[in-house]
């Protein structure tokens, strides 16, 4: 018997129903499918459940209504059933992807780095794992 | 509703370098791709990391401040 869920569990299934949860205040899940431009209103319950996955042609809408960026979106997209061996591809042709906050972290890499293309370094680990306290 | 489309790829970026694709895969491993931003307590104690080159910093704690 087939699976019902194919793309339950999934890095995407996950981060939209803790999205949705999130935004709940703010919008409904109606709300946020008709923003997103589902006909379906019950396409995001199916995308949460995983008994579907995102279309990639839905990424950025999605990202809009969910007020989250589209690059992230996107990669998680690529990694649901299907699209594993898609973004290696994407990133060869189309360069790497990146969210609007790695930009910024890369743009303050440049600056604080004078330009110079630093290597990732043990310093640098350390340091970065200080950030984030792990 | 009027809507500017952006590149997704690397939006205000030229194309990344070795190096940097190291850093932004390194940040995605250690904060499991939470997308956190870089916020000014957390660039000050990136800062420190370039600040002195002659330091190996392995043995420093790094800390963002409160």
């Amino acid at each position: 018997m087939a699976r019902t869920t194919p793309y339950g569990g999934t890095e995407l299934s996950k981060f939209i129903t803790h999205r949705v949860a999130e935004l709940k205040p703010r919008k409904s899940q109606a709300e946020i499918a008709s923003e997103a431009g589902f006909i379906n209103p019950n396409m995001l319950s199916m995308i949460k459940a995983g008994t579907t996955k995102l279309a990639l042609d839905r990424v950025t809408d999605l990202a809009r209504a969910l007020d989250t960026d589209p690059a992230r979106l996107f990669r998680m997209a690529m990694l649901q059933s299907g699209h594993e061996t898609t973004r290696p591809v994407v990133e060869e042709v189309f360069g790497t992807l990146v969210s609007r906050n790695e930009v910024d972290w890369l743009k303050a890499i440049r600056e604080a780095s004078g330009e110079t293309d630093p290597t990732l370094t043990g310093r640098a680990r350390s340091a970065i794992r200080g950030i984030f306290g792990k | 509703m009027t809507h500017t489309p952006v590149s997704i790829f690397h939006p205000g970026l030229e194309d990344l370098t070795e190096n940097e694709r190291a850093w932004v895969g390194f940040l995605r491993l250690i904060t499991q791709d939470t997308d956190p931003a870089p916020t000014l307590a957390r660039v000050q104690a990136l800062r420190c990391v370039f600040s002195d080159p002659h330091s190996s910093g392995e043995d420093k704690v790094w800390k963002v401040p409160d």
